[in-house]
């Protein structure tokens, strides 16, 4: 993992918080490899069988594991300091990650009451994921917390100012997934700023997620130099702090989530967020 | 902002079949296809699965263990539980002011003009100062909200600005509620954003280039159609579209700025959720802004113009066509009530609506034996069959006002396919004839527009004379007026680049 923060700034997760992300993070993981792939035997209390497996297999695996990651980042950070939060899901296919999340937290359960936060309930939350009579593949409007479908490709960055506009105490953090950072709309999202009044408005926290990959083939912010991403970002007024994963974890399990937001660095742990969506002060000629 | 780079597919199967899945393109949808036949992909995924150590994770009952949610935040912090994503929670009513106090005085329909869009400002504008505290409207739009004369607005806000400014700068303000950037897509995402999570809006477009979003406002459709039929999702406010600066009067703009088509784009969703209105004078254009900033969980299009047009109803009058969504005008036709009518002049939209006013003043003159009935349509969706959208009209309604056998000359202001593909099962739809826009556009006259693509109220009159039974033979004379109109009118406006005299004074009963 690297990150911009200079190496005098110190670490800011224990050894014993970073496991218990670790855990919600590996949780998360399980269940939504669970909802793409299980019907039966949810927590796996004996051998996988054929029968276990659901006869059609739809889903999105591939961004899944990074929105656990922010999703669990997040809950630490609304925890800490008390935030009113809202995210918003661009890369929304990938549906079994917030679900998961979702019922984690259990905000699943007291939406639908018949999806306990148990055995049963979570046999019911696999099967239920893209099967006939159960939920979308996609982060839908029966995904709990969302406002932005998984299909609308382009405009999660949009969505996330449009929620932020007149709501003072509330931080929209906004997942943008490679793909859909290559189309027009989100090009124009950037300048967003332009537009957030740091009086009357929340803010905006954008998350560009690069893992690098489409359906078939790489994504333009993932494979252009690092340092060009850097300027273009800037050149739109933002101030990216950049982290990378690096390693795969050991085979033996997992490693703690290589990943620490970098807003955490030095910043407080009280008082306002860090509004990282910000304009420079205007500059008349 | 935060730059995270994760390999995609992380923590899944490396390879599979002997080649890389991780961290590649393979893993964007299922990473192991075939679990259920192969006994390798089976094994593969429950290794995969265990490689999480579940039993760490979950008690015997399946329960998340305390470990994993130590750092859950609880109630209406967590994600799934924000209100902000169930915006119907934080929605309030609107504070709108009676349409009245922002209507025009009518005294006699068709002899004064006014632009509905800048009547419309008028209410907009008080909409804006009422939620001047309590800041849950905006209106959107690219850079036209004073191009389409909404620009009142400018006297309760400003427009949203955060960089640079110079002294000849007009409206821009750090806290304006009217936001205007060159992008429909950003209007449409923020206004989307906006409502979503509980406040009002209107969104102010050029109507060509409402097309821009088509893609968008189908997703918005699919969002508010679904989230209907949940009941914890609560109903959050409108879309509202307001399309201006319309096909028929883009003087100085041309063909490139002429497609009334995304209406027809719109009436293919959700009948639960599309509306499409078009009001024909400033009054309706009022009331059906009241209407639509009351309403609930639709995407609701007005078109409706911004140059000069004829005031034809009383704000009374207005509100109750309004209502009806489709009526006759008793004023404009010449039935006795004893007998059926011999035509039907049906028209939808303002332009249309003058033209086919026009035809009845000159069929009044011309062909006063003629029992003719007006009709005006406001709801589109009142074309419709009843079981097919909610505000369909039940065919013995349609029966009643199109007739099931006169000849209706349908006066539209878009693509005319559109009514025919709306009326198709009516009983009278053999006898329905459409005008409307065909593509014949440039930069012209006003009256040409109508011209070129036979909307004309000359045209209109031809129509009427060769479609009622056995008056073709006995009104050739008139019919040879109206053709000699249209040649006349060729002539003139190449000549004098202004439309003819008779057009332009033209008032009705004038």
């Amino acid at each position: 993992m690297s990150d911009t923060r200079t190496p005098s700034d110190p670490p800011v997760l224990s050894d014993d918080e970073l496991s218990a992300l670790d855990a919600h993070w590996r949780a998360a993981n399980y269940l939504a490899v669970g909802q793409i792939y299980l019907m039966a035997n949810p927590l796996l209390t004996r051998p996988l069988v054929p029968e276990d497996i659901k006869p059609r297999l739809l889903g999105h695996w591939g961004t899944s594991p990074g929105l656990n990651l922010v999703h669990t980042h997040l809950n630490r950070v609304i925890k800490d300091r008390d935030l009113n939060a809202l995210c918003v899901w661009g890369p929304g296919h990938g549906g079994p990650a917030v679900l998961a999340n979702s019922w984690l937290e259990g905000s699943y359960s007291e939406t639908y009451p018949d999806v306990g936060r148990d055995a049963e309930g979570m046999g019911l939350l696999f099967k239920q994921f893209s099967f006939p009579g159960g939920v979308p593949s996609h982060v839908a409007p029966e995904t709990p917390g969302s406002i932005h479908e998984g299909g609308e490709l382009g405009y999660s960055l949009a969505h996330a100012y449009g929620a932020a506009f007149d709501h003072p105490d509330l931080v929209v953090a906004c997942v943008i997934g490679d793909g859909e950072a290559e189309t027009g709309p989100l090009a124009a999202s950037w300048h967003g700023n332009k537009f957030l009044d740091p009086v009357h408005d929340g803010a905006v926290l954008p998350i560009l997620h690069l893992n690098g990959y489409k359906i078939a083939n790489p994504t333009v912010l993932a494979r252009i130099p690092e340092d060009e991403l850097d300027r273009l970002l800037r050149g739109y007024g933002h101030d990216p702090c950049s982290s990378r994963a690096t390693t795969r974890p050991p085979s033996t399990g997992h490693s703690p989530p290589p990943w620490t937001p970098p807003w955490t660095g030095s910043a407080p742990t009280s008082g306002p967020p860090a509004r990282t969506a910000r304009p420079s002060a205007p500059t008349g000629p | 902002m935060i730059v995270l780079r994760t390999p995609k597919g992380w923590t899944g199967p490396e390879e599979v079949d002997g080649v890389p899945v991780e961290n590649t393109w393979r893993s964007h949808q299922v990473p192991l296809p075939g679990v259920r036949e192969n006994p390798e992909h089976l094994r593969q995924l429950e290794a995969w699965l265990r490689s999480y150590r579940p039993a760490e994770l979950f008690d015997a009952d399946g329960r998340p263990t305390e470990r994993v949610l130590a750092r859950v935040p609880e109630g209406a912090a967590r994600l799934g539980s924000t209100p902000y994503a169930n915006g119907g929670l934080l929605l309030r009513d609107l504070p709108l002011p009676d349409p009245a106090d922002h209507a025009v005085r009518v005294d006699r329909p068709g002899t004064t003009l006014h632009e509905p869009t800048k009547v419309l400002g008028g209410l907009l504008e008080s909409v804006m100062a009422a939620t001047a505290d309590r800041r849950d409207f905006r209106v959107v739009g690219p850079d036209e909200t004073a191009s389409n004369r909404l620009d009142a607005l400018y006297r309760a806000t400003g427009k949203a600005w955060q960089a640079g400014t110079l002294p000849t700068d007009e409206h821009l303000a750090h806290d304006g509620r009217v936001m205007e950037v060159l992008s429909e897509h950003l209007c449409q995402g923020w206004l989307e954003g906006y409502l979503l999570t509980g406040r009002h809006g209107l969104f102010s477009s050029y109507e060509a280039f409402a097309h821009i979003v088509d893609s968008m406002v189908n997703q918005h459709i699919k969002w508010l159609r679904t989230s209907r039929r949940l009941p914890w999702r609560r109903p959050i406010a409108s879309l509202n579209y307001l399309l201006t600066s319309h096909v028929w009067r883009q003087d100085h703009n041309g063909f490139s700025h002429q497609d009334p088509g995304f209406v027809d784009h719109i009436l293919n969703k959700s009948p639960e959720v599309v509306r499409v209105y078009l009001p024909p004078d400033s009054n309706t254009l009022l009331s059906v802004a009241d209407h639509v900033l009351r309403s609930r969980d639709y995407v609701n299009v007005i078109v409706a113009g911004k140059q000069p047009t004829f005031d034809w109803l009383t704000p009374r009058e207005a509100r109750g066509h309004c209502a009806r969504g489709a009526g006759a005008w008793e004023w404009a036709g010449t039935e006795d009530g004893s007998r059926e009518p011999d035509v039907v002049l049906a028209c939808a939209g303002d332009v249309p609506t003058q033209e086919t006013l026009a035809a009845a003043d000159l069929i009044r003159r011309h062909l006063p034996e003629l029992a003719l009935r007006v009709v005006n349509v406001v709801d589109i969706a009142r074309m419709m069959p009843d079981t097919e959208h909610p505000h369909g009209m039940p065919d013995a309604e349609y029966d009643a006002l199109f007739t099931r056998d006169r000849p209706v000359i349908f006066a539209y202001h878009g693509y005319p396919w559109l009514i025919h593909r709306l009326a198709y099962r009516r009983h009278g739809h053999a006898h329905l004839h459409v005008r409307g826009y065909k593509e014949e556009g440039t930069t012209t006259t006003p009256f040409d527009m109508v011209v070129r693509n036979d909307l004309d109220r000359y045209r209109l009159v031809m129509d009427v004379i060769d479609r009622v039974p056995g008056l073709g033979v006995r009104a050739v004379a008139v019919r040879q007026e109206m053709a000699d109109a249209r040649t006349r009118h060729h002539a003139w406006i190449r000549e004098h680049g202004t439309d003819l005299p008779e057009v332009v004074d033209w008032t009705w009963g004038g």
